[in-house]
């Protein structure tokens, strides 16, 4: 099955290793550029940590062809946005733009990329901005909860890390440790060029060949996040701090999944923690009022699924809602969801793949992160298809395989 | 924007005195829907602060409201809905061929409700779970005082969610009375944009709505703290590790006669990466990522009210970088009212507030918002009647507003420092104090 020939979406690779992907959307008024490099947090040290992100913030700071003050005053007049950011798996140079600026916009992406400056003093200046960002943080419960929670669950590992970086770290970078990064990991041969808007493929295609065709590809060091820490037995840990409201995180760790595992995860994310008639919502809040929250988070890394309940409530009623929060995890392992359970996850996740495919950044970072994590491009339509094929059994056997033995870790903030 | 050619706006006003507002896009596969009311807790005295959020969240809860969401998720759609000062409104987004399911279930939570005693007592539970858990965050505490210093015995003053105490005496009596004040049609209008056809949408909603009788409007006239004539500070110290400050000016909200100078005044002054201010904080001096500008602003972060707003600039930073921060945003602001600004300037002002705008409506929601806030201040607007009021400003006419605004006796500033040695133990009991109220 490959309903994206039908979209018009062309897919290349240049003799230099430079992956492009280009989806002409000639009915919309945008165009959306990112141009990721596959590097990202997950491949730092812990002494470097943070360099990733640093490397980003300092990409929009000036380049060997414009200031920083360029790049802002040239975006800016053409009401669009450019930026930069790190990830656990990639780097990221973007702008979402009117499509009629599409080739400025293509010039500005590629040029913060392939040409930043690096210089010392704006390090100095992203370095200040960032630990006091990483220190303001710390004024909300939430990302400390997060964080704690994070650093529990991946203990020693990248994935257990800010993907910021931490105070400590962020202070021992230098601007040699960013060079290299950059010298390193952005060739041509490690990008991955997403185009997604009002533009032709012969437009967009000949632009790219002529602003980094000419780029020389380089040998790549080969490098893999470490392996994924045990964690003995499960763990449960309270974080002690002055809040209104107690927080808790019910989770597990397992062997990451295929592509198939994630749609049955979202069905069954849908049907246990999303929306008011998901059984989390219902029983907990709309029953008993003992949250005002509670919800599913789970993230997939390569190899490793993270996964868990977060809620909010009262330090008193903590040991309760655990409970019920495990008594609803059981019982999806012991019974088959229901049809209509199955029809109503099905088409709440059909419109938010339609949705986001409405817009140009949407679809072009849902392209984007599916190539970096390796999994194959699959049209909207293909997308849907895929929930619709997802079976009970196959929610079922995954909740049995991801909470059957009752082992999860407990984190409480109160 | 998805191609306009295909796009057809219709605004229509049925005879209870409900509006309607259908925008047709073909080329969507989805729909946003939306029935807005006007009323928030601009509306509502001390001893009923709240009952407007409460009464939002009841409707979700009440006897028939199971089904009800569960018929519009059935759909596909989530459905929610939000207080803020002057409106509350309920919304689904859904596939557009299951839109008629989804409106019927929609109406039916906002315009038939059987409010019970239990259903009450429970979402009292939630809220005031809600209300604790906005007190977590220690800035909240500078945000209710701030409020009350800078918008005095007004109902703006208090917090939408309303207080512990307050939620408390609010019964179901007061809560019907004020349902039945409130939801009338004429003080009512509808949003709905996507790929559905008008006319069929239009009878479903007519159709829904032919029962209900038009009601009054109820009154809407407000009490405005009286302007000061003098520059007006408050400098806070709470349990924070950084420095936090706000500086901005009081607006006529969408009564005001330069809102679109305005912003063009904000995109060259304080928001995105290419305003002065933030080369001066972050590019120049490397001081901090955290500005934000706050223009359109009302109190609560929405959009502006019918009478009132507040143009300004909020910067988180070290505290000992504070003074300074404050300094190089009342300098700027100076700036902008003695200084010309060059056509270049303005240009770039204008394609940026214009490009936002295009890319804000790609999507059904972000076009519904802009609707319903036009609708709001009573002066609907097609996205093109917009674009030329933008295209309207001139040099002359930010210079005329920014004499006008930016005087230095106009300028309120709100300073939030850490509380160090004595002043921390202070900071604890009012703490303690207010998660309390």
């Amino acid at each position: 099955m490959n309903a994206l020939s039908e979209t018009g979406l062309h897919r290349e690779t240049l003799s230099n290793g430079l992956e492009m992907v280009i989806m002409p959307r000639g009915h919309t008024g945008t165009v959306a550029v990112d141009l990721y490099v596959r590097f990202g947090c997950s491949l730092e040290t812990e002494q470097r940590s943070g360099v990733a992100n640093l490397l980003a913030r300092m990409l929009p700071r000036g380049t060997s062809n414009r200031t920083s003050e360029d790049i802002a005053g040239e975006i800016a007049a053409t009401g669009g946005s450019v930026g930069a950011a790190a990830h656990y798996l990639s780097s990221l140079a973007m702008a979402y733009a009117p499509a009629e600026a599409f080739e400025l916009v293509l010039d500005i992406v590629t040029d913060i990329a392939v040409n930043p400056l690096l210089d010392e003093s704006d390090l100095e200046k992203e370095r200040g901005i960032l630990l006091h960002d990483l220190a303001a943080r710390e004024d909300f419960p939430s990302y400390v909860f997060d964080k704690k929670v994070s650093a529990w669950m991946f203990p020693g590992h990248p994935f257990g890390r800010p993907s910021d970086g931490t105070a400590e770290s962020v202070s021992q970078l230098t601007i040699q440790n960013v060079r290299q990064i950059h010298y390193t990991y952005f060739v041509p041969n490690n990008m991955l060029l997403v185009v997604v808007g009002n533009v032709s493929v012969k437009t967009a295609r000949s632009l790219i060949e002529e602003k980094l065709d000419g780029l020389p590809p380089r040998d790549l060091p080969g490098s893999r996040p470490p392996p994924m820490p045990k964690l003995d037995g499960t763990v449960r840990e309270t974080i002690s701090r002055r809040v209104a409201q107690a927080q808790l995180f019910l989770g597990t760790r397992m062997d990451g999944i295929d592509m198939r595992g994630e749609y049955v995860l979202n069905v069954l994310d849908t049907v246990l923690g999303h929306g008011m008639n998901s059984r989390l919502f219902t029983q907990i809040r709309e029953n008993r009022g003992y949250v005002y929250d509670v919800h599913v988070e789970g993230t997939v890394y390569p190899d490793i699924l993270v996964w868990g309940v977060e809620a909010g409530t009262e330090a008193k009623r903590l040991d309760e809602v655990e409970k019920l929060v495990r008594r609803e995890l059981d019982k999806l392992t012991r019974e088959t969801v229901s049809d209509r359970e199955m029809e109503v996850a099905n088409k709440y996740i059909e419109t938010g793949i339609r949705r986001s495919a409405e817009v140009n950044d949407g679809l072009a970072s849902n392209m984007g992160a599916t190539i970096v994590r390796g999994r194959p491009l699959l049209s909207v339509e293909e997308r849907v298809e895929l929930v619709r094929s997802v079976s009970k059994q196959e929610v079922r056997d995954l909740a049995t395989r991801l909470f059957g033995s009752g082992d999860l870790h407990v984190f409480v903030m109160k | 924007m998805t191609d306009e050619r295909h796009s057809k706006l219709n605004r229509y006003v049925l005879d209870n005195g409900l509006t309607v507002i259908i925008e047709e896009r073909p080329l969507s596969a989805t729909v946003s829907c939306a029935i807005y009311v006007r009323v928030g807790s601009r509306y509502e005295t001390k001893k009923n602060n709240g009952i407007s959020h409460f009464l939002e969240h009841l409707l979700f809860r009440e006897k028939g409201a199971v089904q009800t969401v569960r018929q519009i998720e059935d759909t596909g759609g989530s459905v929610n809905g939000m207080t803020t000062f002057e409106c509350t409104d309920y919304f689904f987004d859904t596939l557009a061929s299951e839109f008629e399911q989804a409106w019927d279930g929609l109406y039916r939570l906002v315009c038939e409700p059987s409010f019970g005693e239990r259903e009450v007592e429970l979402e009292r539970k939630i809220i005031l779970r809600e209300v604790s858990g906005m007190k977590s965050n220690p800035l909240a505490i500078a945000y209710y005082v701030a409020m009350k210093e800078f918008l005095p015995n007004t109902s703006l003053g208090m917090p939408i969610a309303g207080t512990r105490r307050s939620l408390k005496r609010i019964t179901i009596g007061d809560i019907r009375r004020f349902y039945d004040t409130h939801y009338v049609p004429s003080n009512m209008f509808v949003v709905i944009v996507g790929g559905v056809k008008t006319e069929p949408a239009l009878e479903a909603v007519r159709r829904t709505f032919a029962q209900r009788d038009s009601g009054s409007v109820p009154s809407k006239r407000f009490t405005l703290p009286p302007r000061r004539k003098e520059r007006h500070e408050l400098k806070l110290k709470t349990l924070v590790d950084q420095g936090y400050m706000a500086i901005g000016i009081r607006t006529d909200g969408d009564k005001d006669k330069h809102k679109y100078e305005l912003k063009l005044i904000d995109v060259i002054l304080g928001s995105g990466r290419n305003s002065r201010i933030y080369k001066e904080l972050r590019v120049k001096r490397g001081m901090t990522d955290f500005i934000v500008s706050l223009a359109d602003m009302s109190p609560a972060g929405g959009g502006a009210l019918s009478d009132i707003g507040f143009w300004g600039v909020a910067v988180g930073t070290a505290p000992k970088h504070l003074a300074e921060a404050e300094h190089i945003v009342e300098t700027e602001m100076r700036r902008i009212r003695t200084e010309p600004l060059s056509s270049d300037e303005l240009e770039t002002a204008r394609s940026r507030v214009l490009g936002r705008f295009a890319i804000a409506c790609e999507t059904n929601s972000g076009r519904a918002g802009f609707y319903a806030a036009t609708e709001l201040a009573d002066e609907f607007l097609s996205l093109e009647e917009h674009k030329k009021r933008i295209e309207a400003v001139t040099s002359d006419s930010i210079a005329e507003a920014a004499k006008h605004k930016f005087e230095d006796e106009q300028i309120m500033l709100l300073d939030v420092k850490p509380a160090r040695g004595p002043g921390k133990l202070l900071a604890v009991l009012r703490y303690f104090l207010f998660v309390r109220i």
